[in-house]
Order: C-alpha cells, then sequence, then structure tokens
C-alpha cells in the first residue's frame, strides 16, 4: 500500500515491535505551521497538535 | 554555562489581576509537577545518558522548561501586580500574604514548599526516560485543571502553548527512548 | 516600550520559538538534511532581528553584545513587567 500521507513515517517501526516496552511513533519532519500560528498553538508541526476543549463537569 | 536571553518565550499576558488564579496557577511553579520540577530533573539526568541524542535532548528540554518557570512566574506576578490587601483576603491569598506578600515562591496550589522529593534520577537511561514521559503527561494534565479553572482568556492562551509544550516534549522522549532501548539491546545479545 | 520595541520582541519570540521546536527535533534526527536547512534559516533571522533589536534598545543576551556607556543590561524593560 503506498503511504499517503507523507507526514508520517515511512520507514516500518511495527515490523520490531516487542513486549515490555515503550514505544513512540517517530515523526517525519514535513509541513510546519506559519510562525504566528506556531507561537500561538506552542509546535510548530501540524502532525503533533493535541488541542484541548474545556471541561465543562 | 548558560545564556540569559532578557524576553519571554510566550508573551505572558493577563485580562486582569486575579489572586485566585494566582494561587492555583503557582503549582505549575513549585508544584509536584511544575516547571521547576521539570526543569531540575531533566538537567540532573543527563548526566549519565548514555548516547548524545539522549544528552542533548534532555539539556535543550531542561533549558525551556527554565523558560516555562520564567512565563509561570509572570504569570503570577501580573495576576497579582497592584493588588489591595483586602482583595487578596477577598480571594484566599490571605494565607501567601501572611509568609511572603506577593513574593514568588517554589510552592504547589496548596501551599506545600517544593521538594527534591517530587524528582528522581536513577541512572538507568530506560527508567529515567519512562519517568520524563509521565511527567510531561502530569504536567499536560496539570495544565488542563489549569485550564479548566481559567475565565481569563489571555491567561488560557499561555496556558494553551504550555500544555501543548508537553505533548511535544513527550513525543521527543518517546524518540530517544526508542534509540537508548535498541542500543541496549544490541548491547545484550551474547 | 514604544510600539517598534513590542514588535521586535514580538517577531524575535515567533523566530526563536521555530529554533526552539527546530533543535528538539533535530536532537532525535540528526541526519535529516532538510529540517537542518530550515533551522540554519531561522537561526539566520533570530540573529539579524537580535542585532537589530540591540542596536536601538540595548543588549537583549547577556554577555554576546557589547553595551554603550552607561551599562546598558540594567535597562527596562524586564521580561516579567513587559506589557504587549
Amino acid at each position: 500500500m503506498v503511504n499517503s500521507n507523507q507526514c508520517y513515517p515511512n520507514c516500518n517501526i511495527w515490523g520490531r515491535l516487542e513486549l515490555a516496552r515503550t514505544y513512540v511513533v517517530p515523526q517525519t519532519f514535513c509541513s510546519t505551521f506559519p510562525l504566528n500560528k506556531a507561537l500561538s498553538t506552542g509546535t510548530l508541526y501540524p502532525e503533533l497538535l493535541r488541542p484541548y476543549q474545556k471541561r465543562r463537569v | 554555562m548558560w545564556v540569559y536571553e532578557k524576553k519571554l518565550e510566550y508573551p505572558a499576558e493577563v485580562e486582569k489581576s486575579n489572586p485566585r488564579l494566582a494561587r492555583e496557577i503557582i503549582n505549575q511553579y513549585g508544584g509536584p509537577d511544575g516547571e521547576l520540577s521539570a526543569s531540575l530533573r531533566y538537567l540532573t539526568q543527563r548526566f549519565t545518558m548514555p548516547n548524545n541524542y539522549t544528552k542533548a535532548l534532555l539539556t535543550d528540554i531542561g533549558t525551556e522548561e527554565l523558560a516555562h518557570m520564567e512565563i509561570i512566574a509572570s504569570l503570577v506576578y501580573k495576576l497579582t501586580d497592584g493588588v489591595p490587601v483586602d482583595e487578596l483576603k477577598k480571594y484566599g491569598f490571605n494565607d501567601f500574604y501572611a509568609i511572603r506578600d506577593k513574593g514568588i515562591f517554589y510552592t504547589d496550589s496548596m501551599g506545600d514548599p517544593w521538594t527534591a522529593a517530587y524528582i528522581q534520577s536513577h541512572g538507568d537511561p530506560v527508567a529515567d526516560l519512562t519517568d520524563d514521559m509521565a511527567a510531561e503527561q502530569k504536567a499536560r494534565a496539570t495544565y488542563e485543571h489549569l485550564m479548566d479553572l481559567t475565565e481569563d482568556h489571555k491567561v488560557w492562551d499561555t496556558l494553551v502553548f504550555l500544555r501543548q509544550r508537553e505533548v511535544v516534549h513527550f513525543q521527543r522522549f518517546g524518540e530517544v527512548l526508542d534509540k537508548v532501548q535498541d542500543e541496549r539491546k544490541c548491547k545484550k545479545v551474547f | 516600550m514604544d510600539r517598534n520595541q513590542v514588535d521586535l520582541i514580538k517577531s524575535i519570540q515567533k523566530v526563536g520559538f521555530a529554533v526552539v521546536e527546530l533543535q528538539l527535533y533535530l536532537d532525535t534526527h540528526p541526519c535529516d538534511a532538510n529540517a537542518l536547512s530550515t533551522y540554519n534559516c531561522y537561526v539566520r533571522q533570530q540573529q539579524n532581528l537580535i542585532a537589530a533589536y540591540e542596536r536601538m534598545y540595548g543588549p537583549l543576551r547577556s554577555n554576546t553584545s557589547q553595551s554603550c556607556y552607561p551599562w546598558q543590561w540594567i535597562n527596562e524593560p524586564w521580561p516579567w513587567e513587559m506589557i504587549y
């Protein structure tokens, strides 16, 4: 299958997964936010953005 | 050696003074998963790290956390600056005031002073880096609690920035942990 | 603080943040040539902005720039007192 998202790592880390180990998928440098948006969101990288909604209850 | 820049990493602003919010936010200055804990944890763990990726990353994130500490202190300063004593009393800042006036000090939101017992250094890179990833998640959760308590839009914006930094740092620690574990595996094959 | 000084500080914060983000990325991806050239580009921009700021408003970094007389480092604004 062709990797349609270029920002996603191409290397097949899933082939060497082991038990009892912590994994984070390595980031691949791709697009970046404009500088204004990077500072206001707290990251230069769109794929790392995890916004938070205020909890009401 | 460090070099100081006479500016904040992010322009910490407040809409208006708010001693109650200052009291809550100080938790990220001297609380268990605050910025002082983060900075000192990374800057002391780096000495026994096995590779250069990890030494560099702990140095750089530890340094960035010092900048975050300065942002938090600036928020607390601005939220209490110019507030008269009767207002401080009204918003529950009186027990802080009794000891230190408006002096900025390393405590959590309950007033408990910072202690080195909040942080760890085990000389084991897998243990330390996993601890660091957990620390970033705990700090993220604390920022979300603070955001739930905030009505000040400008303070909110600063908390958005600081919370997202925890997410990015988590990613970076995960990336170096992967390298450390791979290197360790190579060494352990007999 | 005049408007121009505030705008310069804000520009330095924006470029400086991109430099921080790229630095952390490069710590774990030192062979990413694309990220490295982006980093170098932003560092150059940052140097130019800081030089422009320091020419007009005095030292921003302790011990990397000269001071005219009298010693400029003690001057306002301190970071926590800045109004943007």
